[in-house]
């Protein structure tokens, strides 16, 4: 039998959930993995609220696609590179980040052309058979002028053109419109979304699976619309809500001995501490159309 | 750390250096930075990266385990064994050096050129595969050249010609040392191994070298004479004599005493190393045959300075090169090295710096350093005061002279090798000559027969002053000789002056004490 805190740790710990919407959005990005390499490659914009699960999606689909060292030539192929967008868009910035992605060294004090940096991060990423460039957080686009966006949205054309890879980009709702401002790029990129989620058997199969995932000792009675319009109304059907609610509901369970979640511990506004629906985007995002 | 994403393995002759290096080559960084890289804490990466070749250093090579997916067993293999000693007894070498066909090759198979353990070693100097020189520049251009990570690969950069330098072949031309001093100010011979011996002597010489810094004796013949622990140590000090006149410059910033120059010294972490292959090669084939003559076994067919050697023997090596090219600092370096407990006492050499120690090289040595002008100027002075002092038929003629002496008046030492061309004069019996011998005997001061040769002139004998007397006095008889010069060193004794020998005429004696007792 495990203690308390080696359980609760358990219970913090990072999972994998294979929700319905998730495995349709990784599907695709398989497909966008899969395909041939050409001038024009088809490129995934996926468009979700902060707190979705973007980053997690996009972590599994490059564990997924992830290779051996080759031994002989040294060489640890990246067929999937996941990188952050740098906080500003900024060519050099990018670049930088993209090298820290691969885990490539890089030094800025001997810079000796403005172009070597990016020449290198691209003859690296030959080197290492990328196909799909993940760049997480590209909503940091819309900080900049409206000059360093167009340059930016340039620059990704440039590089799926030059290294004939996919890219994939996540950002939230708000920076569809400047993306997909540029034409040729919004003719290039097929958005996906990934919904707030509703009251409906989905979120109720997701609960479940999480909530069985959970070290508790005995079944959560959770299987109710009750629940599910609760998780909805506290939540505003963010997933990274939901899943720190249930956490916190499960760590209340296993310290006072209960075991379990039922609808009272999840009604407990104790367990809802910091955590709101941002009411604003709840609704308007559904709103948005292509512009 | 994670592992980096592009870490070329080893290969399995290659230098840990030239592998970090390559390694770097893959994120176009230089070593230096990729280390920076890889240990941001630790302030004497640059040190670590540029000794690690040679010692071990702890926390480069667990980075480099980690991010390159390596064992660390792997470090101690691709090292040289014995270079980690003091330069005193294994040569590290400084500044890269590689053989151009090996780099073109290389660059062929892998688009990039890596080195060998062995070219980090000071006394490498020869591939043993192409059987050519190593180099250190250029082979267009003779200027210095770079590791450069050029498209993701290492290559060799010549910045002078603006391209890469290592896939050229070697050159025909012939380097010189300094490099970038003009022709006219150069004060380094070059070597150029075309004779096959000359090769495979050198091959021979540096795998014994590799072998001895393994920890193996080698059992060739110009090792004999050399105690164990001695053989790179002295190497190393009679390479650097060998070198002499390349320490100009270091020697005119040094403190003068009383118009003399002091003594050159051997800096401590001196090395061969420290010289390109084509100037360390002469050095250490000169001193490997040295050593071999010393041991009274010829090594043939080695080029040196074809102007130290003599007509017919253009493609040797002797003993007497040496002590012809040594100054009175050299020779009084040479002395002092071969007086050492180290090494089996060096009769023939000593024997000829006691018996001349002004070959011509040395002469003009002391005037430079008397004039206290180096190289060029020396040069320009010298010639400037030829002209003054000789009209053109003197100068021509005293070349001639110069170049037409039978080789066996050059210098006194090429008396002692055996099977040397003797004298074109006629050579003295004994029986002729044995008034001095007599002179000696009766004054008690026996004659050294060692080093008497066998056509003994008189000249090797004693003080100079009377060896000169009798020299000239030879036709004399001895009894006559010896009452004059015990008249004179009694004169001398008792009025306590110099001694005074009188001039004797060969047929009418000058004293007559002298006179009387031939009667």
């Amino acid at each position: 039998m495990l203690d308390v805190e080696t359980r609760i740790a358990r219970l913090h710990a990072e999972r994998w959930i294979a929700h319905t919407a998730a495995t349709q959005i990784l599907e695709t990005l398989q497909e966008a993995f899969t395909q041939r390499r050409s001038e024009r490659m088809e490129n995934v914009l996926l468009i979700a609220e902060s707190g979705m699960g973007k980053t997690s999606l996009i972590r599994k689909f490059e564990r997924t696609n992830a290779a051996d060292v080759d031994p002989v030539s040294g060489v640890g192929p990246r067929p999937v590179v996941v990188m952050l967008m740098p906080e500003e868009p900024n060519e050099d910035a990018f670049f930088v980040q993209l090298l820290k992605a691969i885990d490539a060294p890089f030094d800025l004090s001997s810079r000796r052309h403005r172009l070597a940096l990016r020449e290198t991060t691209f003859r690296i990423l030959r080197e290492l058979d990328t196909r799909v460039l993940v760049i997480d957080e590209l909503n940091s686009l819309l900080v900049g002028t409206a000059r360093q966006q167009r340059l930016f949205l340039q620059l990704l054309r440039f590089i799926s053109n030059e290294l004939r890879i996919a890219l994939v980009c996540t950002c939230v709702p708000e920076a569809r419109r400047a993306l997909l401002s540029d034409p040729q790029l919004r003719s290039r990129f097929s958005d996906l979304e990934l919904p707030p989620w509703k009251a409906d058997a989905e979120l109720q199969a997701f609960i479940n699976l999480l909530a069985q995932g959970l070290p508790l000792r005995s079944p959560s009675p959770i299987d109710s619309a009750k629940i599910r319009r609760l998780l909805i109304e506290r939540s505003g059907g963010i997933t990274l809500i939901v899943c720190r609610a249930l956490e916190r509901a499960g760590e209340v369970a296993i310290r006072n001995g209960q075991e379990r979640i039922d609808l009272a511990s999840l009604a407990d506004p104790t367990i809802w501490r910091g955590m709101r629906p941002t009411s604003t985007r709840f609704g308007r995002s559904r709103s948005v159309g292509l512009p | 750390m994670p592992r980096l994403p592009l870490a070329p393995p080893p290969l399995p002759d290659e230098a840990i250096s030239s592998w970090i290096a390559r390694i770097a080559a893959r994120y176009d960084l230089s070593t230096d930075a990729l280390v920076q890289n890889l240990l941001p804490n630790e302030t004497d990466n640059a040190e670590m990266a540029r000794r690690i070749d040679v010692c071990a250093c702890k926390p480069l090579e667990d980075t480099l385990a980690v991010v390159a997916g390596v064992p660390i067993a792997s470090f101690a293999r691709q090292r040289l064994a014995g270079l980690a000693a003091n330069p005193h007894t294994a040569w590290p070498r400084r500044n890269p050096v590689w053989c151009p066909l090996c780099a073109a090759q290389d660059v062929a198979a892998f688009k990039e050129v890596y080195f060998r353990q062995e070219w980090g070693f000071g006394g490498y100097l020869m591939c043993s595969q192409h059987r050519c020189l190593l180099i250190a520049s250029c082979p267009i251009c003779l200027h210095q050249v770079e590791h450069r990570p050029l498209n993701g690969r290492l290559r060799l950069w010549c910045q002078h010609c603006e391209k890469c330098a290592d896939a050229a072949l070697p050159s025909r031309l012939t380097p010189f040392w300094p490099y970038g001093t003009p022709q006219q100010h150069r004060r380094c011979i070059t070597i150029r191994l075309s004779n096959e011996d000359a090769v495979s002597l050198l091959l021979q010489v540096q795998s014994d070298l590799l072998a001895a810094l393994d920890g193996t004796w080698p059992r060739t013949a110009w090792a004999r004479g050399l105690k164990r622990h001695g053989l790179f140590s002295i190497l190393r000090a009679l390479s650097f004599v060998m070198l002499g006149p390349l320490w100009e410059h270091a020697y005119r910033f040094l403190p003068r005493y009383g118009g003399f120059a002091p003594a050159w010294s051997l800096p401590d972490d001196w090395t061969p190393g420290s010289l390109p292959p084509e100037v360390a090669a002469p050095a250490l084939l000169a001193s490997v045959t040295f050593l071999a003559a010393e041991n009274r076994v010829r090594l043939h067919g080695v080029t040196w300075n074809p102007r130290l050697l003599f007509p017919g023997e253009s493609d040797l090596i002797r003993a007497e090169t040496l002590v012809w090219h040594l100054s009175a600092t050299d020779a009084e370096w040479v002395r002092r090295l071969f007086g050492s407990p180290v090494v089996r006492p060096f009769a023939l050499l000593l024997a000829a710096l006691r018996s001349n120690l002004c070959g011509r090289g040395a002469m003009r040595e002391g005037a430079r350093r008397r004039q206290g002008a180096g190289g060029a100027e020396r040069r320009i002075r010298e010639s400037e005061w030829r002209r003054g002092a000789e009209t053109a038929e003197a100068r021509v003629a005293r070349q001639r002279s110069e170049q037409e002496k039978p080789p066996a008046e050059r210098f006194a030492i090429s008396r002692f090798i055996e099977g040397y061309p003797s004298s074109s004069r006629p050579r003295l019996s004994r029986a002729q000559v044995e008034a001095p011998f007599a002179v000696y005997a009766a004054l008690g001061l026996d004659s050294p027969a060692d080093v008497v040769p066998p056509d003994f002139d008189g000249t090797l004998l004693g003080d100079r002053y009377i060896r000169l007397w009798l020299a000239r006095h030879k036709h004399l008889p001895a009894q006559a000789l010896t009452a004059t010069l015990v008249a004179a060193l009694e004169t001398a004794r008792s009025r306590a002056c110099g001694l005074v020998l009188p001039e004797l005429s060969a047929t009418t004696p000058a004293t007559p004490a002298t006179s009387a007792m031939t009667r």
